[in-house]
Order: C-alpha cells, then structure tokens, then sequence
C-alpha cells in the first residue's frame, strides 16, 4: 500500500509539536472534533495510541467513537503513527 | 433599553450587548440589564466580572427592571442564577408592578420557583453547583456559608466573592464536594454519550476546574446549554425510583428535600440520551414560549394551543400569590389532562425535577421494551439452536433475566445487529478493573493497556466482542479458561467424551480446506507430524486408552519431514552421550532424557503422513493451540499458514482437538511403539545416509 504525502511527512520526522491534524487520516474536520475533545496535539493522539498499547482495533474504535472518524480513516491515522512508533520508539 | 412591552412581545432572541438604537445616550448602569439578556457564555463572564468590581445588581434602568427581568425574560438560567448569587431580587417589581418572577419562563421560571421554596442552605447548593460547573478560567466561587442567604446581600456576597476570586485557590470541602459529584457522573454521562450520535457536549476535567467543551454544532443558545448541562450533570446524580415520582405525581406536593436536589433541572438528561427524541419536545417548547410571550401582552388564553403546549410545564403550580396579575395563569385544566406513558410530556404536572426524570424514564421505557423483545428473541434463537445442535453447555440465558431494568444499553446496537443484549455488556460494566482485565486475559487480550474512563470502555466493548463470539459457538463464555489445562473446545470435548456434531462438521471442514489448500503442485508431500508422550501417564493399555489420558500423556507435539523422523531423539541421545548442555535448556530433551533415565521406552505416534510441510506446520500449530502450550515442551506455538493465519482461536483449537481426537483412535489401531536409547540409528537422516541401515528406531514394537 503506497502512503500519502502526509503520512510519509509525519512519519518522517519528530512529532514535537505538531497539530493533530497533522497525521494522516486527520483532516480539517476531524481534527477539530478531535481538538474539542482534547486531543490538539500530535503527541495527545500518539498518547491514546500508546494508552490502548498501538492495539489497531482499540484505537479505531476509539476514534470512531470519539470523533466520528470513518473506520478508513482510523485505519490511516493508526498506520501512521504505527510507523511513526516504529521509527522512533 | 427598550420599553417593557417591547421586551416581553420580542420573540426570544440574542440581545446584542452592543450598543442598540438608542445607544449613545444609554447609561453605563445598565450594560448589566443588556448582558442579561443575552444567553451567551460571554455574558454571563462579563456580568460575573462586573458584579466581582461591585456593579449593583439590583439596578434598574428606566422602566425599574432589574437585570433578573432581563434574564428572566428572555429565560437565561445561567444568567439569572448568576444575578441570584450575587443577591438580586426576584420579586422587586418594576414600574408596572412585574416582578421578575411573575416574568420569568421556561426553566428559570422552574428554578426560580423551587429557588423560592428551598432553604438558605439548598440555596447554597445551587450557587454551589452553578459555580462548580462554571468555572471560568482557574477562578471558582465559592459561596461562604452565609447565614442569610435568602436575598443575598450584596456585600456580604461582594466580600465573599472577592476572597475566592483574589486568588483564593483554597480547595475547600464544598467545592470538592462538587467536583467529585459531578466527576461521579461522568461515566453515566459519557455511557450515555454512546446514544446520541451528535455528541454534542464533552465534560472535560483540568486542574483548574471543570469545563464544558461545547461542540460548534449546537444550535442552542450557548449560555443556556451551558447552565443546562452544567445542571445536568447534578441531575443525574439523584434519578428518584420510578414509584417515587408516581407517588409525587399523586400528591399535590412533594418533599422540599427531592426538590432542590435538581437544581435547573431541565430537559437536558433526556436530550443527552435521547436527542431525537428530545427534538418534538424542543420544538414544542419553543413554540410555547412564542405563544406566551404573545400572550403577556394579550392575556386573553382561550387558544387551545396556549394550554396545550403550556400546561404540561405549569400545572399543577399557582404563580405566587404575590405574582402580579401580568403574569399568564396558566392552566387550571391542565391538571386534569389524562397521561399516557408514550409522551414525554406527559408526567410533568409538576414542572419539576422528578417530572423531568419521569419523562426521561418513560422515554427509556420504550428502549427497555425494545430491549425485553429483544431479549425473548435471543432466548428463542439460544435454545432453537442449542436443541439443534444439542450441544450440553448453552450459553447462560439466565444472565439475561436477571437484569429487568433495562438500562441505557448502547453496546447492543454498535455490535452486530444478530447479536442482542443479553445483559452480558451490564455484568461487565460492574467488573472491577482487576477482574476485567483477567476476563480479558482469558481471551488473549493480555495485558490489557491502562484502565482509565477512556480507554475502559473500548476494552469492554473488545470483551463483549470476544464472548459473544464463544457464546455464538454454544460454549459458555464463562468456563473458567484460565484455570482449565487445555482450551475450552478441548476441554468440552474431554467433558463429553465424543465430538459435538456441530463441533466435528466444522472441523472436517477446517480439514477439507487444509487438505486443499495445500497440497497439490508446489506441495512436497513428506511431511507428518508427530505426538511425543510421557508413558507415564499414557500407560500400556492402549485398547482402553482415553482421549483425557492420551491428551494429557502428550508433552511434544512435532512436525517431521521423512528423511528424519527421529531428529529429537537422535539429540537427545547424542546430548546425552556427549554431555552437553543443551540437555538443560531443551525442555523436550530434558524430558527425554528423564524418561530414558528412568528407563522408559518413549512413545512416539505419528499422524498426517504424506502431507506438505504447510499443512504439518498448520495441523501442528493446531493441535498446539487445543493443547495449549503450557502443556507441552515445545517452545513455540506453531505456524499457521495461508489461509489459516486468519482462523480464530475457536477455529483453530476446533481443528486441534478434532485432529487430537484422530490421532487417538490411529493410535488404538497401530499400537503404541517406544523408543528406547538403544534402538535409534546413528544418523540424524536414516534414509539419506541409509549406510548404516535405517532400521532401529522404526521397527515397530507390539503393543504390550
């Protein structure tokens, strides 16, 4: 499976302190969903990733439910910080 | 400010707190009365800050309204329960005899009525947990234990205020008594949160304070939502029993202790529940609040509209004998009107907290109905099924009775829609944290992540998937796995003594796709696997050998290829000759030699002859799971390939113990051979290297 632009770009370096919206699958909108329930930052996300212990099927359920995040789009996001665990963890 | 009449025949609406019509001239004592008409949570910051630097809360502009009227008019809870902190007046009247109690509406109008019916003390509780909920930034209000509250003073208030705010960072008892309450209700909130798809509101805990984080999404007026939810919050603290509000519903009045617990209580719990539901209400309302406002100024209610949509909110309550004659008597009628249980209107006669949560109630009603129906269908379908199948361990039904009420259940409808709420999810809400992480742990969930608010229900939900999958299988997930040698499927099978039909078709079907999988061009076709036991346990007498002994007797379950059989053996021996270590760190080995020490022959049997190196891997790995590795001496579990690696564990312990089950009655055919030290050849590949004659180990021996 090729990855986007986005996710080769987060995955690629430190997250320090980006924006939630700046992983993959994390669009305008979700993001803001996910901002209002406290999750602004990258490194917020990355920690419920980490809390489910980078379960896929926790994590995307947990997205759906939290922000409404398609089950594609939960799956994106989770590869990429995945990845991104993979790399620099 | 506009004149009175304009204000009470203005549909409800944002008074902007800028500069109106006759802006220039207006004068600075009244922003309040302009604040306090509008319902955004600006606003209300704007006028907590202006009453903290003293601005006086009973002014009044040119009519002789007070802010309250403002508030009360255009019904802002918040606002006005913040004027009422601060000791504004509800029943001074203006210049033409309105008080802003007889002016009040919508739920003000019921706060202000239990306001004026409760104690300095529940009073307390109210300021209490408006400011709890309200925390602006890290500041929160705490309001001293005056001993007149009644009207509170001003002053008395401005000092007590002006304490908390500068910084008075002092945790006192009553504000943590707020926040651990409101803290308590998170659960059943966010539980509830499931329901309502729009998950408007998020209740969000810091260090400072609470906050509410609002969605953008919401159409209601900030301010309102804001108070509302805020009550909301304390309201689902005490839900009296069902008997309760009947009982009420018959007196005329209830205790004032009931009362005061809900404070504001409003249509909120139930329109976070059930926001569709909640939508005809809501429509309702405001509709009712247009008429009213229409008909303050043209008191004359003989539409039927007007009691129709009114009465449900004031029956049963007589405007304070002091109320000036503006305000609209509603509703003798009213009263009477009959109540069916359908409406979530119906059981507010009186237009307070337990009305409110009997519409809540009555609006669950219909869920739990659902659910009852629900229920009974799983029943039906559970035992249609288990008497086909005529397995002997059904899932447990009784859970199912067991629990009558039934509760917001929202698991229900995101799983599957075959599978239905049988009271399963609520056992497993009441787990402690230990224990549902060890009912995790039974499903190879293990270890589970931190169990937080957050994360607690995803695993609950995870828990529920896996058990209802077992449940499907006609296996009771509540078999104690854990405590059970080998896996459930086995352990069932053990139970029995013979295969369950159900049990044995799908594994011949495992087989079947197995078989065909792999083999066939590109397949080799010499490989076996083999089962290593101790003759300990499995003993010699082979005619009446069990599945249970023969199960537990196994400690080695391995795949060979042709050309060397009896690889572990030839180790072992060779380890044992030469003294090396491995003998010591080789489970198996050890175990080998052990035996060999005690001077037993070991038996070896060997199944799945002539198969391809995939499906020896596969059958192995199967076998393993059914056995459990802890069972054994290997040393991992097996592989499982192509489209097997997708199997679930039922699937794959099915296959196990079907394939196990097998391998009993190949063996009651060919007879236990053993393998003694002696009797193996010297080469690890005695069909290779056939020079030294391959004979020893394969000869067989009669069974004894």
């Amino acid at each position: 499976m090729s990855t986007s632009v986005k996710h080769r770009e987060f995955v690629g370096e430190p997250m320090g302190d980006k924006e939630v919206t700046c992983i993959a699958g994390i669009g305008p909108t979700y993001g803001t969903k996910l901002t209002d329930a406290g999750f602004d930052k990258a490194y917020v996300l990355f920690g419920q990733y980490l809390l489910l212990k980078k379960d896929e099927d926790l994590f995307i359920e947990w997205l759906k439910e939290t922000a409404g995040v398609t089950a594609n789009h939960a799956k994106t996001a989770f590869n990429c910080l995945n990845e991104w665990a993979d790399q620099f963890m | 400010m506009p004149p009175n009449g304009a204000i009470t025949t203005t549909p409800r609406s944002r008074m902007p707190p800028t500069t109106p019509s006759s802006g220039k001239s207006r004068p600075k004592k009244e922003t309040l009365h302009y604040l306090a008409a509008s319902s955004s949570t600006t606003s209300v910051d704007a006028a907590r800050t202006l009453l903290e630097r003293g601005a006086n809360v009973n002014a009044i502009d040119r009519d002789g309204a007070t802010p309250l009227h403002y508030a009360c008019t255009h019904d802002n809870v918040a606002m006005a329960q913040l004027l009422l902190t601060f000791g504004a007046d509800p029943m001074s009247a203006d210049k033409l005899g309105r008080t802003a109690y007889s002016i009040a509406k919508g739920n003000t109008l019921r706060f202000l009525r239990r306001y004026k019916k409760s104690s300095n003390r529940q009073r307390l509780g109210f300021f209490r947990r408006f400011f709890a909920c309200h925390s602006r930034n890290e500041t929160f209000f705490i309001v001293r234990n005056n001993q007149e509250v009644a009207p509170l003073r001003p002053t008395a208030l401005a000092e007590a205020a002006s304490i908390s705010f500068n910084r008075g960072n002092v945790l006192t008892n009553s504000y943590r008594c707020a926040k651990k309450k409101i803290r308590a209700t998170f659960h059943a909130i966010r539980r509830s949160r499931s329901n309502s798809t729009a998950t408007l509101q998020d209740v969000v805990l810091t260090s400072e304070g609470i906050r509410t984080v609002t969605t953008p999404s919401r159409r209601a007026p900030k301010a309102t939502v804001y108070a509302k939810r805020s009550m909301s919050v304390s309201d689902l603290l005490l839900i009296p029993d069902r008997r309760d509000i009947k009982n009420e519903d018959v007196k005329t009045r209830g205790s004032p202790v009931k009362k005061t617990r809900g404070t504001g209580r409003s249509r909120t719990p139930e329109a976070i529940l059930n926001p569709r539901k909640q939508r005809t209400p809501v429509n309702h309302h405001k509709r009712s609040k247009s008429q009213e406002t229409k008909l303050v100024a043209m008191p004359s209610p003989n539409s039927m509209a007007y009691y129709n949509t009114s009465r449900a909110r004031n029956a049963g309550l007589r405007p304070a004998p002091s109320a000036p004659p503006l305000s609209p008597e509603p509703a003798i009628a009213a009263v009477k009107t009959p109540k069916t249980p359908t409406t979530p209107k119906t059981s507010k006669g009186r237009s307070k907290s337990p009305a409110n949560t009997t519409a809540y109630f009555t609006a669950d009603e219909s869920l739990e109905l659902l659910g009852n129906n629900m229920e009974k269908l799983n029943i039906e379908s559970k035992s249609a099924k288990s008497s086909k199948l005529k397995t002997p361990s059904k899932p447990t039904t009784s859970s199912s009775t067991s629990f009558s009420s039934a509760e917001d259940d929202k698991e229900a409808e995101v799983s599957t829609p075959t599978t239905v709420d049988d009271g399963e999810i609520r056992k497993i809400r009441r787990l402690r944290e230990g224990e549902l992480k060890s009912e995790l742990k039974k499903f190879g969930i293990s270890p589970a992540g931190p169990l937080d608010a957050r994360t607690r229900r995803l695993y609950e939900k995870k828990l529920l998937i896996e058990r209802r999958k077992i449940t499907n299988r006609g296996y009771s997930p509540d078999a104690d796995v854990v405590s059970c040698r080998n896996s459930p499927q086995l352990e069932l099978v053990l139970r029995n003594g013979f295969l369950p039909a159900d049990f044995a078709s799908r594994a011949r079907k495992c087989d079947e796709n197995v078989r065909s999988e792999f083999s066939g061009n590109g397949f080799g076709y010499n490989a076996f696997c083999y089962l290593i036991m101790d003759p300990r346990i499995l003993g010699s007498n082979v005619e009446n050998l069990t599945l249970e002994t023969f199960v537990r007797s196994i400690f080695y379950v391995g795949k060979g290829s042709k050309n060397r059989p009896l690889a572990h053996f030839i180790d072992a021996r060779n380890e044992r000759r030469d003294k090396l270590d491995k003998l010591k760190t080789c489970e198996k080995l050890k175990t080998i030699d052990e035996l060999w020490t005690l001077g037993f022959g070991i038996p070896r049997h060997e199944i799945s002859h002539g198969v391809s190196d995939e499906e020896a891997f596969v059958r192995e790995a199967s076998i393993i799971e059914a056995v459990k590795l802890k069972n054994l001496r290997n040393k991992k579990a097996g592989e499982f390939h192509g489209t097997t690696k997708s199997w679930d564990n039922i699937t794959k312990s099915e296959y196990g113990t079907f394939l196990l089950d097998r391998a009993l009655s190949t063996l009651k055919l060919e007879g236990i051979r053993l393998i003694t030290e002696d009797n193996l050849p010297d080469s690890l590949y005695p069909y290779v290297n056939n020079r030294r004659g391959a004979g020893g180990g394969r000869t067989p021996k009669t069974p004894k």
